[in-house]
């Protein structure tokens, strides 16, 4: 699904009249200011609106799931609680799947249809060359350098493109294990190795031994 | 607090008013919010934190199983949880390996459990010598490590936030878990130190 | 110059001292409620850090100045916080 990258971003995409009925008119500045008085970043607004049930994600309008998803987070944020909706509804509000009970902050992982990880520990991999003009988590001193897997963190929003506002490509991060020789050239000790914590977008295949030479940069 | 040295408001202390004033008037912030969040992060998060998960780990071994399988939700049931604590990750110290933490890209930190870095971690020094030459940021701290001790340095670049954990001292097996929490330096848990045996006075009062 | 001197000074005396002078604290405050409000992530605002950081230490490295001591810290915050409300449109 698209989802949001940010709130001026989701009016922008529709081609049609933005709302089609009063109430969505409503909803829209509503539910701005409800998320902006609760301290609710974007990031859990969106995880709300995944945890939606599929079967009425699909069917519902996109305002319907605005509403399913605040309602949820003012439920799970305590600001109104099932009696109230009850009583004003008569119905006990959002049906969003139950947070599971990981720990109170939202987390950039994304739960729904996380994208298979393409290396696993144990791999041999090269770290990019990457010199874009943007911003990048791919420290300097380790492009073009070769290490090993050593653990798969799992899913995360990828900085490089949501910090631009140019999506959130989750993918798997990966720590990956450098040689102090592979990095820093002979005189490094042995015994002496770097974890790096990489994206998958930074890495490459490097199926050849990581100490063989490839020329340093 | 540094007392009058902000009464010259010059430079980015006036920055900082003008920017909290106008803020303020566009309903983004509140001067009380801001007050309790300094005020928090000042006095009441901080190292100590770390040095009672590192001091309950030695002492129960169930803990510590649960600590380095899942750090984020063993910090969580001693209630250290917030911003920069929602991955956080554990890594243990042992005869073989001695763990050291960096952020070259820009001093990313624990602060759940260690409260914000010292001056030192945020230097140009430290974050690039830590990666390229951690033995001897280790001796300027004044930790030297046998050569056969692999040195294993994690660059927080991403979103894990590590702590070391720690060798429990020699002589410290009498002791209680407050009192070994406070042995846990905030340098042990970053790697620059190892935890320091108790000296003759403490190991009295555990005797006592 | 007596500003960075009174700086490392008051950081020296206290090693442990969390902020160095009232406005750090508050610059960090401020930079964190905003990321809880939701005016921009966490993720953001690191990667502006991240540039200011950077370029401070490219143009050290350059210019032949000695290293930061970790004493500007909280000037980069600083900057970033600013550059990111200006893009943010908050600020102009």
């Amino acid at each position: 699904m698209g989802g949001m990258d940010g709130f001026g971003r989701v009016i922008r995409e529709e081609n049609e009249p933005v709302f089609h009925a009063d109430w969505e008119r409503r909803l829209y500045p509503l539910a701005i200011l409800a998320l902006r008085k609760l301290g609710v970043v974007l990031d859990e607004f969106r995880h709300a609106i995944e945890r939606i049930p599929p079967a009425r994600y699909l069917d519902s309008p996109y305002y319907e799931r605005w509403l399913a998803a605040l309602e949820t987070i003012l439920l799970e944020r305590g600001a109104v609680t099932r009696e109230e909706f009850r009583a004003t509804f008569g119905d006990e509000g959002a049906g969003a799947v139950a947070k599971p009970a990981e720990g109170p902050p939202p987390s950039p992982r994304a739960r729904t249809k996380a994208p298979r990880a393409r290396f696993k520990p144990g791999d041999r991999v090269r770290a990019r060359n990457l010199n874009p003009p943007g911003h990048t988590r791919l420290p300097r001193y380790a492009r073009g350098k070769a290490g090993l897997v050593v653990r798969d963190w799992g899913v995360f929003v990828f900085p490089d493109t949501n910090a631009h506002q140019a999506g959130k490509h989750p993918q798997h991060c990966y720590a990956v294990e450098f040689d102090a020789r592979e990095l820093w050239g002979k005189p490094a000790r042995a015994r002496e190795r770097v974890r790096i914590d990489l994206w998958e977008d930074y890495l490459e295949a490097a199926p050849t031994s990581p100490l063989k030479k490839r020329g340093n940069r | 607090m540094s007392g009058n040295h902000d009464a010259a408001e010059s430079g980015p202390a006036a920055r900082v008013k003008a920017l909290e004033q106008l803020l303020t008037k566009k309903g983004l912030v509140d001067s009380e919010t801001i007050d309790k969040l300094a005020d928090t992060y000042e006095r009441k998060v901080g190292p100590r934190n770390g040095a009672r998960i590192v001091a309950r780990a030695w002492t129960d071994a169930a803990y510590k199983k649960r600590l380095l399988a899942n750090a984020t939700a063993a910090a969580a049931e001693m209630g250290f949880s917030g911003p920069e604590g929602g991955h956080l990750v554990a890594v243990e110290n042992t005869d073989r390996v001695h763990n050291l933490i960096v952020c070259t890209l820009c001093s990313c930190y624990p602060w759940t459990v260690l409260g914000l870095p010292p001056v030192w971690y945020k230097s140009f020094a430290y974050r690039s010598r830590a990666v390229s030459d951690p033995r001897g940021v280790m001796r300027d701290f004044g930790l030297t490590l046998p050569d056969n001790v692999e040195v294993r340095v994690w660059d927080s670049s991403a979103e894990i936030r590590y702590i070391v954990l720690p060798k429990r001292p020699p002589q410290s097996e009498a002791m209680s878990e407050s009192e070994l929490a406070d042995l846990v330096t905030r340098d042990a848990m970053v790697g620059v130190a190892e935890v320091a045996p108790p000296s003759k006075t403490v190991s009295r009062r555990a005797r006592a | 110059m007596s500003r960075l001197e009174e700086l490392i000074a008051v950081a020296r005396l206290d090693p442990d001292r969390v902020f160095s002078a009232p406005w750090e604290a508050r610059a960090f405050a401020i930079a964190v409620r905003l990321s809880e409000a939701g005016v921009f992530s966490w993720d953001e605002f690191r990667a502006h850090l991240i540039e200011e950081v950077g370029e401070s230490d490219r143009a050290r490295t350059a210019s032949g100045t000695a290293g930061d001591a970790g004493e500007h810290y909280y000037e980069h915050f600083l900057h970033a916080l600013e550059r990111l409300l200006e893009a943010k449109g908050v600020v102009t």
